[in-house]
């Protein structure tokens, strides 16, 4: 009994020692990936970014959003820090790690939609936050969604479990090689799609609709951060960008989340750019989903959107 | 608690020393701890069906005894069928009250008369088909007079809800497990460290093999409409690892946890993919289930003894039953059926006795010979197992049709991913250590001829951490649900 207990205590200390080793390789190879999934957060960290404009949101100024447009028609140093599938809580934390570790941004532009203010169950991707659970607020966040498990916290390497490739592109990222690259230009993720048929999908699973609900806890952040944007001189511009017109009946409060953000731009006194009626939103061509702009899309909407910008700060940001 | 758990990890180690450091000079005392901890392993999910179980326990516990001093043989057979009716009918209700309801609302409308009933929304308590088949054993043997009457109410209690099988198997029969309980137990170090090497691979084909093999399988027979032939038939071949991986993975952490408490469980899987005809598959598959159906539907029915009609419909009847065993779905019955079909060439032509060997015996490759009649089974058991997993008779139809649909061809990216690809490798890795350790009583057993005790803690470190780095989106476990 004593030498299998021995044995088992000796194998058992082998293996944490080891999960301690990978868990320290994985997550500093990590921290030095190119890869989209990890490149936002490590270039907030590393203060690479300091840009003058940011773009903040969800998948819908991930995909939408063009610095390369945005930075030509107004001349400045933008970022897109739009967050693939996620709510405003998570896109606050990141907003406020930027302004954290890198220069203040003199503008703002928040993408709101009808899902800034829903809290989702699950973190979309979580295992971007994998490797920064040394920070306070990354943990605080993620633990208010499911994802993670509690043991992934504590226990060495758990978190990593179940992602082969992410475990290699971390331990070869610690000896220098990155196979992974970036394939997003400072944040910017083009989508070279045409019209997929989720949208019919969507239809016939809710040939009623759906009502989005919003969430307190959510609301009040928000207003918190126009608030303290405003506090610390940063303009804010609300903008709620295109979306495929058919759609829009489907979403049955759509109205009334457009009439809140209107309610709050001038509460606030910042701009509030509502493109939900856009030329754009008539036809299937500039979209690969009821939601998000295709590449074709998004740069005519970026083009428009800059110059609405650039007449905004020539009138002082006055809409 | 799921074997696949941090919980389980945690309640292991605990009952373990408990165990072994304080029950260990009382064979009461011992137990007392494993009812204890089974009780609390079962009430993990729901606590409420525990009563279930005690109740069950009850029943048979005092049918055996005054079956032992009952002397009339017609009190006898009453007391047997009080059993079998307490059971069978609590079996009855949980899994099938809403499947003959539905059957035969349908049957009474098709001929125009209208049932006005409606279905309940019935829990399935975890096992019961499992811990069922269990106490009838006990019960059938006491009447047969095979087995005395256990006068132990606690070996009895510890018996029936033994933790390691309670769940889902291996169905052991009381003649097997319920006299290691009046044994006091004594540490044996490498029966404790088999057990372990054995936890570890049933870990490693539940978490690696079977957990990614479902995310395929069931993104195919999920949108089996969308794919052509060549996805469908990989979405098969991963079920059909899958399901091995689930439940054989199951069974070996079954028995190397029970090892670990000085007991021997029944022996469940033997390499059922390598068989070279499917009584030879059926004599490797499930083989706790199967021969339980041999021992008390088959022979009861006559067997082989009778002419060959009889042999006939006995083997679609234990077919039959043993594919409705695992539930309330036509899909089952059909499972069953195909494999009754199967059987018979080997039947009629009995040839289903003619691999008793094991393939390629000494030998590191099988022949030609045995190489196409392996594939051909396994090809067999792929498509038997379509049935088994489509939501019903017309999904599973649609998707066997869909086989042969233009095109066959085509690479669909939401299946052809890297990850596919790796999950693809990880099989091939697998399919090959089973094969290597084909002889033993599972693929790790003979890894204690490595004579360096580093070598094989080497191979351990490395399979855990394929376990960690290559886990599978957690599922549950799919014989739960029978």
């Amino acid at each position: 009994m004593k030498i299998f207990i021995k044995n088992t205590v000796i194998l058992l200390l082998l293996v944490v020692s080891i999960m301690f080793f990978l868990d320290f390789a994985v997550t500093s190879g990590l921290r030095k990936s190119n890869s989209s999934l990890f490149n936002n957060l490590n270039k907030i960290f590393n203060s690479e970014m300091n840009a003058d404009l940011i773009i903040n949101g969800s998948s819908k100024a991930l995909v939408q959003i063009s610095p390369k447009i945005i930075d030509s028609v107004l001349n400045l140093n933008s970022y897109n820090l739009g967050m693939d599938g996620t709510g405003f809580i998570p896109q606050k934390m990141q907003y406020d790690l930027y302004l954290k570790y890198n220069k203040k941004p003199e503008i703002v532009v928040q993408i709101v939609s009808h899902g800034t203010l829903y809290k989702n169950v699950e973190l979309y991707k979580y295992i971007k936050f994998a490797p920064y659970f040394d920070n306070e607020e990354i943990k605080k966040v993620s633990k208010k969604y499911k994802g993670f498990s509690t043991y992934d916290y504590y226990i060495p390497f758990i978190r990593y479990s179940g992602n082969p490739s992410i475990v290699i592109n971390g331990l070869l990222n610690t000896i220098g090689i990155d196979l992974r690259k970036d394939n997003k230009y400072k944040g910017f993720l083009a989508q070279d799609k045409k019209w997929d048929n989720s949208f019919n999908d969507f239809k016939n699973n809710n040939p009623d609709g759906v009502l989005i609900r919003i969430e307190e806890h959510s609301i009040k952040l928000f207003e918190n951060y126009i608030a303290e944007c405003k506090n610390n001189n940063i303009n804010v511009i609300l903008v709620y960008p295109p979306t495929f017109m058919e759609s829009k009946k489907y979403i049955k409060n759509e109205d009334e989340i457009v009439a809140y953000y209107k309610y709050i731009a001038d509460k606030y006194q910042v701009p509030f750019l509502n493109y939900s009626d856009n030329v754009l939103s008539y036809s299937t061509e500039y979209f690969y989903n009821s939601q998000h702009l295709n590449r074709k899309g998004a740069e005519l909407f970026t083009k428009e959107l800059s110059v609405d910008i650039k007449n905004l700060l020539e009138n002082n940001l006055s809409k | 608690m799921l074997f696949n758990s941090i919980d389980f990890a945690i309640f292991l180690p605990i009952v373990f020393l408990l165990y072994w450091f304080v029950a260990n000079k009382n064979l009461k005392l011992q137990n007392v701890l494993l009812v204890a901890a089974s009780y609390l392993f079962y009430g993990w999910w729901d606590w409420k069906f525990l009563s279930l179980i005690l109740f069950s326990t009850i029943v048979d516990y005092s049918v055996g005894r005054r079956l032992g001093t009952e002397k009339n043989q017609t009190k006898r057979k009453a007391l047997l069928w009080t059993s079998i009716l307490i059971n069978l009918g609590f079996l009855g209700f949980f899994k099938y009250y809403n499947f003959f309801l539905d059957n035969f609302i349908t049957a009474f409308s098709f001929f125009g008369a209208e049932i006005l009933a409606n279905s309940l929304n019935i829990i399935l308590p975890v096992g019961i088909s499992f811990y069922t088949f269990q106490t009838l054993s006990y019960t059938i043997d006491v009447y047969k007079r095979k087995l005395e009457p256990t006068k132990d109410f606690i070996a009895f209690t510890a018996f029936v809800s033994f933790f390691p099988q309670l769940v889902a198997g291996p169905i052991e029969r009381a003649t097997h497990l319920l006299p290691q309980f009046y044994i006091k137990r004594e540490f044996d170090y490498r029966k404790a460290v088999d057990g372990m090497r054995q936890i570890l691979w049933g870990l490693f084909k539940k978490i690696v093999i079977a957990d990614n093999c479902a995310e395929y399988a069931n993104l195919i027979f999920n949108n089996s409409a969308e794919y052509s032939g060549s996805t469908l038939i990989l979405g098969a071949v991963f079920f059909t690892f899958q399901i091995y991986g689930d439940f054989s993975g199951y069974s070996d952490i079954a028995i190397g946890t029970s090892r670990l408490f000085g007991f021997d469980l029944m022996r469940n899987f033997n390499f059922p993919y390598f068989s070279r005809d499917i009584a030879e598959f059926w004599r490797r598959w499930h083989i706790s289930l199967s021969t339980w159906f041999r021992d008390y539907l088959y022979i009861p029915l006559g067997g082989s003894r009778g002419g060959i009609w009889m042999q006939i419909r006995n083997t679609f009847i234990i077919f039959i039953v043993s594919g409705f065993w695992h539930g309330a779905n036509w899909t089952f019955v059909v499972w069953g059926a195909l494999n009754a079909i199967y059987f018979l060439p080997l039947l009629l032509t009995k040839n289903n006795r003619k691999n008793l060997d094991i393939v390629a015996q000494g030998r590191s490759l099988p022949n030609i010979k045995e190489f196409f009649y392996m594939l051909l089974t396994f090809s067999l058991t792929v498509l038997a197992w379509v049935f088994f997993r489509a939501n019903n008779i017309e999904h599973a139809i649609s998707y066997l049709m869909g086989i042969f649909t233009a095109p066959f061809f085509s690479f669909p990216p939401k299946v052809f991913s890297q990850e596919t690809f790796i999950s693809l490798f990880l099989l091939l890795i697998f399919i090959i250590v089973e094969w290597i350790g084909r002889e033993g009583q599972y693929a790790l057993f003979y890894l204690d001829k490595i004579k360096y005790k580093y070598g094989r803690w080497i191979i351990y470190i490395i399979i855990v951490f394929s376990i960690i780095i290559f886990s599978g989106s957690n599922q549950t476990f799919i014989y739960f649900q029978f």
